[in-house]
């Protein structure tokens, strides 16, 4: 369907390098990156807006690399939708004789907006109908700049269920730009992760979940338990230090420094030790109620980050201040490779 | 900033007072009268109607002009980019009277001869008025087009061009559009500056009866012949009839924007 091959474009003092992907036709693609990773140029670009050098865009075997937008079959909605201000939300989506398409404004639920002006809308009425003037032109491929960034917290996961129903009603081959990985994980069939203008993973949800290829992608995903370690090689897995202190067991093999994380949920807390492996007795530092979740950070000579339910932590009963034991399964520690780029805090060294 | 508000203000009451004490120690010197009689006169009509056309003219040639040399200096970048903006700037600085010399010395040498040879007679002819107007306006009119040109998304003309436009359609369909009202603001300053315009057009056209004769050249020769009547007249209609006209159009213009 779109296949990516060593893309590389240079914009002012940013570039985006050697970029290589391929999306499958009906496939929801997401790439998630920090703002400033190169999401939206790798948009704008598969687009048409920018001329490229260097690498190749293919789009149903045809080559687009450098052709005029008009020719690509794309449709783009962009983050800030660009409904242009001077024509009626009818025009906006027929611009370029387009007829109107009674299906699309039925599904988006526009058709009372069709005679009023962009100016006059709410930001969802706005996305509803740059979503409208981009379907209603039978797109091969759709792209979709952070599309709920201008929306409130409470409308994000309505939008979610819509791109997903419009997704699926009109059998869209999709590539969604966001920095939120919850979005990600909701909407993708699979995700590109990226950072500084490159991709640094590419798997489905699960993949990138629960196994991060880097420290960056680790930490975009929410694993705020990451560690320098000195692993070493057992039969079964590898023990990893911490601290010369701190011994942790996993399945996973690495030899001599990498990086330990570990998903916060997946750090068991209780009263008592029960000699297991992996067990660490600590004192909790902080306790962090956030609705159905309470977030602890328990000190056992580094800082480590637990969530668990509310009703588990109204059954445990613990304080700050309070000792505690805590658990953590051997397949939950996932090894990350030692970039030497990086120093502690994930910053790159000049 | 109550009394920065209060000194701002008594500026601009003073300034209004210079203005209106102007325009009417005009209107006071003459009587209905002398302007129904000037008003009636051949060489009013003539100038009136000449002035009317050839403002209509050199406004029309200059947004041709305009248009595209707006949208080429705002929104492309190149080497020498500064330079070709000064030199289209250079009739705004230069006398108008210099300007005109100027063109007067090039078309009454090689230059003239040639277009000449064409049949077209720009030194003290009608087609030399608009010459004249065309040059002094042409930078006003384009550097307002130019400002609202290069405040427009290139965004925009993006998302045009993936919605299937082409580059054409995009500058018709959303670039004019969305800079209307710098055009029109164009428009009115280049108007407003071609129906006074007289230096060049002494210079170029020169002054002759019936022929080259707008309103700033019918004052003028009004003057030098000592018939203030009909100057001090010329000029107060002159004044009401651009103001009528400026009015009608910039209504004209309101009513149309809708968003």
């Amino acid at each position: 369907m779109l296949v990516i091959e060593n893309l590389s474009i240079k914009f002012g003092n940013f570039s985006l390098k050697d970029i290589n992907l391929s999306v499958q036709k009906g496939e929801y693609f997401t790439v998630l990156g920090t703002t400033g990773s190169g999401k939206t140029l790798l948009l704008e670009t598969i687009a048409g807006r920018y001329r490229v050098s260097n690498g190749k865009i293919i789009l149903n075997n045809t080559e687009i690399t450098n052709i005029h937008p008009k020719d690509r079959g794309i449709g783009y909605v962009p983050q800030d939708y660009l409904l242009l201000p001077h024509l009626t939300v009818y025009e906006n989506i027929t611009l370029g004789k387009v007829q109107l398409d009674e299906e699309v404004i039925e599904f988006l639920n526009i058709k009372h907006l069709l005679n009023r002006h962009p100016s006059t809308l709410s930001q969802g009425e706005k996305q509803r109908v740059a979503l409208a003037r981009a379907l209603i032109r039978n797109p091969k491929l759709l792209l979709l700049d952070e599309p709920t960034s201008s929306l409130d917290a409470s409308i994000k996961r309505v939008v979610w269920k819509n791109l997903d129903r419009i997704k699926k009603k009109f059998l869209l081959t999709v590539i969604h730009v966001t920095h939120d990985f919850e979005e990600a994980l909701f909407l993708s069939d699979r995700i590109a992760v990226m950072k500084n203008g490159t991709i640094e993973q590419i798997g489905t949800p699960k993949e990138i979940f629960t196994f991060p290829r880097s420290k960056f992608v680790a930490e975009l995903t929410g694993i705020e338990n990451i560690f320098e370690g000195v692993g070493i090689l057992n039969k079964k897995g590898s023990f990893v230090s911490i601290n010369q202190e701190l011994n942790f067991f996993t399945y996973e093999k690495a030899e001599g420094k990498v990086y330990l994380s570990i998903r916060p949920e997946n750090v068991v807390l209780k009263k008592y030790k029960e000699n297991k492996i992996n067990e660490f007795e600590g004192t909790v530092v902080k306790i962090l109620e956030k609705g159905f979740f309470v977030r602890f950070d328990i000190d056992i000579g580094v800082n480590i980050v637990s969530l668990m339910s509310a009703k588990d932590f109204e059954e445990l009963n613990l304080r700050a201040g309070d000792s505690v034991t805590l658990e953590i399964e051997p397949k939950n520690i996932h090894l990350i490779p030692y970039d030497k780029n990086l120093n502690k805090e994930g910053v790159e060294n000049d | 900033m109550r009394k920065f508000d209060s000194i701002a203000q008594i500026f601009l009451i003073v300034f209004v007072i210079i203005v209106v004490s102007g325009v009417s120690s005009l209107f006071l010197r003459v009587n209905p009268y002398i302007l129904l009689k000037t008003f009636k006169s051949k060489e009013f009509l003539f100038s009136l109607k000449f002035s009317l056309l050839t403002s209509s003219i050199s406004l029309l040639i200059s947004l041709l002009f305009s248009i595209p040399i707006a949208y080429v200096l705002s929104k492309n970048d190149f080497l020498g980019k500064e330079i070709i903006k000064d030199i289209m700037d250079i009739p705004i600085f230069l006398p108008p009277l210099v300007l005109g010399l100027a063109y007067l010395i090039l078309f009454g040498g090689k230059v003239g001869s040639l277009f000449e040879k064409i049949g077209i007679q720009f030194l003290f002819s009608p087609l030399g008025v608009v010459f004249a107007q065309f040059i002094v306006i042409t930078p006003y009119v384009e550097r307002n087009i130019e400002v609202v040109f290069s405040k427009i998304s290139k965004r925009y003309e993006f998302i045009g061009k993936s919605m299937g436009l082409s580059d054409f359609e995009v500058f018709k369909k959303i670039i004019i559009p969305l800079a209307k009202d710098g055009i029109f603001t164009g428009l009115i300053t280049g108007w407003s500056r071609a129906i006074a315009e007289f230096g060049a057009t002494l210079m170029i056209a020169g002054a002759t009866k019936m022929r080259t004769e707008t309103f700033p050249i019918a004052i003028f020769l009004g003057i030098a012949s000592g018939d203030m009547d009909f100057a001090v007249s010329t000029g107060v209609l002159m004044i009401i009839i651009s103001f009528l006209i400026l009015f009608m159009v910039r209504g004209a213009f309101e009513r149309n924007v809708s968003y």
